[in-house]
């Protein structure tokens, strides 16, 4: 009898783990209190029926809503539901180039305010590491004041960045006259062209220090924790994605 | 010698159809009807569009939505008291669709309003049905197919809810006069019933079964995985046969049972289908409890109540394919539930008769045999192409 009644209970849980891999049960919408209007069963939240009520309120001159607003936002919202229904059901996301250059960019924009988010949280020592890993990221430009003799190219009588200098000379006579000491010359240009710098001061670059530098280091952390974020989605994307080529580019 | 032929014979008209999943002939249409005309959204496979004369415009280049279009559009359409509503091929628009499907969208001037829809898809293809909603707005069904091409829609009138319910109630019976699956297992079911009574017990836990799971899958409560079901309806037909004549309780028939749980075990190992894990727990202890019970077909209503749950899964496909509005599900539930019944009555009723004649030929013993070799044979077969095919 026992015998009997374990192999019925063996019946039992075997058509239960069967059954458990055989169906499940869907995945239901949670009702939330958050929705003030249900299209096809996706909610309409309440958030963003007041960030649309606040922007029509902001439209008015006097700033407050008029009496039919809420009903007239409540039926745009509901129509631009429909409207973006209709836009998934056509495959306008797969096959309009105006819509997908804008979801691609929604995406990277998500991206980037996630890992902002993130790494706005970052402590003070991370900060600190980025700095001492990216210190010529932080570095003041060297700086020149020079005299121009013989030639026609206008400088002006103060300090130039070795940026300006470089608009100015060209890239390679900017770099022979930056390994100038003070008061030593430089010859530039060719026959007709030729003319003399002389170096009357010159200030080398030099690191910022972080405390000066925080709001520069924080800026780039945030926007270098971004690209990077932008950048492993798109490789774990492709990892994780079938892609075939089939025409050479 | 009796006992082969007879197998032969049984085999043979089993294997003759499809062992792959019981997948009926079905195409799909939306039709919302406006002032002036409609707008049809058409759902077709292309297994069932590359069957079909279209040529391509290239050679060897396979053919696409587009070259499909004007077939679809002269075969399906509405019809008014003056002829036929016309197509605007210049509204056409491919939808996106699920993997094998075509999936299309099209307006249609009517000259007056709608009265009937008339349907010659895949008139090539015996089984083939078309799914039709209307929405007039308030939505309307109709089933089509060669025997029955068109059905009425006329929009002034109101009251179509008796008319969607029996084209769910002949979509019911075509199911499953079509599925040999379940034909195959109701008729293994049923032929070692020696009493009608013992038909009636076992057709009705089948019932139960079917009614349950078809009704649960069909309102959303749960969703059957598909390939699952199909396997383990396979299963149930080899397990019944192998039940029928007794196979735990005659020499080597463990070996063969055994077979077959190795075959289970393998579905669930290699085939991606962990369901068979906990099927093989279950025919082992099944079998082990008949010999202990030393009684085959004491617990067959337990099996035919079982498996009746998951022939009710694959039921619920057709259904669910159509994609109906919640408020038209229960009319259909409940129509093609009936349609189910009926054909199920049906071919007890014409079985049961010819069974009974073949007892009083002293063929009882013969039949239970031959039904079960070809059973067993059919079953192991869409097993294997359910799971690996």
């Amino acid at each position: 009898m026992s015998r009997s009644w374990l192999l019925a209970g063996g019946m039992l849980v075997g058509a239960a783990l069967a059954v458990f891999y055989i169906v499940r049960v869907p995945d239901t919408v949670e009702p939330t209190a958050d929705a003030v209007a249900w299209v096809n069963d996706r909610p309409i939240s309440r958030s963003s029926y007041a960030n649309a009520l606040q922007a029509v309120a902001g439209d008015r001159k006097s700033g407050t809503l008029r009496e039919d607003d809420r009903e007239r936002v409540l039926q745009r919202l509901i129509d631009q539901e429909l409207l973006i229904d209709r836009a998934i059901e056509l495959g306008l996301p797969e096959r309009d180039p105006q819509i997908r250059n804008q979801l691609a960019t929604a995406m990277i924009e998500f991206l980037v305010r996630r890992a902002e988010d993130e790494a706005t949280a970052a402590d003070e020592a991370a900060l600190r590491a980025f700095y001492e890993e990216n210190h010529f990221r932080f570095e003041r430009s060297p700086q020149y004041r020079v005299a121009l003799e013989g030639g026609e190219v206008p400088l002006p009588d103060g300090l130039l960045l070795a940026k300006e200098l470089e608009q100015r000379l060209g890239p390679s006579a900017a770099r022979k006259v930056a390994e100038l000491e003070v008061g030593e010359l430089a010859i530039i240009g060719e026959d007709g062209g030729r003319y003399t710098v002389r170096m009357l001061e010159r200030r080398d670059g030099t690191l910022v220090p972080f405390n000066e530098a925080r709001d520069a280091v924080e800026a780039a952390y945030l926007r270098d924790r971004s690209e990077a974020a932008v950048r492993e989605f798109l490789e774990v994307a492709r990892q994780h994605t079938d892609i075939r080529v089939e025409a050479q580019p | 010698m009796k006992r082969l032929a007879l197998g032969v014979f049984f085999f043979g008209l089993l294997i003759s159809t499809s062992a792959s999943a019981h997948q009926k002939s079905v195409s799909y249409s939306k039709w919302t009807l406006l002032d002036d005309g409609a707008i049809a959204e058409v759902r077709v496979r292309w297994l069932e569009l590359t069957s079909l004369p279209i040529e391509s415009d290239a050679a060897d280049a396979p053919i696409d939505g587009t070259m499909a279009l004007p077939y679809l559009q002269s075969r399906l359409f509405l019809e008014t008291d003056a002829g036929p509503c016309e197509a605007i091929p210049s509204s056409t628009i491919l939808l996106p669709a699920a993997r094998g499907w075509l999936r299309v969208e099209w307006r249609v001037r009517c000259n007056s309003p709608p009265t009937s829809l008339h349907s010659e898809l895949f008139t090539s293809l015996t089984n083939h049905v078309h799914l039709a909603t209307v929405l007039r707005p308030e939505p309307m069904d109709v089933v089509l197919s060669s025997t029955a091409p068109t059905a009425a829609i006329d929009s002034a009138r109101k009251t179509r809810g008796a008319e969607g319910l029996r084209s769910y109630l002949r979509l019911g019976v075509e199911h499953i006069l079509s599925g040999w699956d379940h034909l195959a297992f109701l008729l293994l079911l049923i032929v070692v019933a020696r009493r009608l009574r013992e038909v009636a017990v076992l057709v009705t836990g089948f019932t139960v079964g079917h009614s349950v799971t078809l009704a649960a899958a069909a309102l959303g409560a749960v969703v059957p995985h598909a390939r699952a079901v199909e396997a383990t309806i396979a299963a149930s037909i080899l397990i019944v046969a192998l039940e029928n004549v007794g196979m735990e309780q005659v020499r080597g028939g463990a070996i063969v049972i055994l077979g077959a749980l190795v075959l289970f075990v393998a579905s669930a190992a290699f085939g991606g289908l962990p369901a068979f894990w906990g099927l093989a727990l279950f025919t082992f202890c099944y079998f082990t409890l008949l010999r202990t019970l030393h009684g085959t077909g004491r617990l067959r209503w337990v099996i035919a109540c079982i498996f009746g749950f998951v022939h009710g899964l694959g039921f619920s496909g057709v259904l669910l394919e159509q994609e109906l509005p919640r408020a038209q599900l229960v009319q259909a539930l409940f129509g093609f539930n009936i349609g189910v019944e009926l054909g199920q009555l049906a071919i007890v009723a014409c079985i049961w008769p010819v069974l009974q004649w073949l007892r009083t030929r002293d063929l009882g013993t013969a039949v239970v045999g031959a039904t079960s070799f070809a059973g067993a044979a059919v079953g192991t077969f869409a097993l294997v192409v359910r799971v690996f095919g």
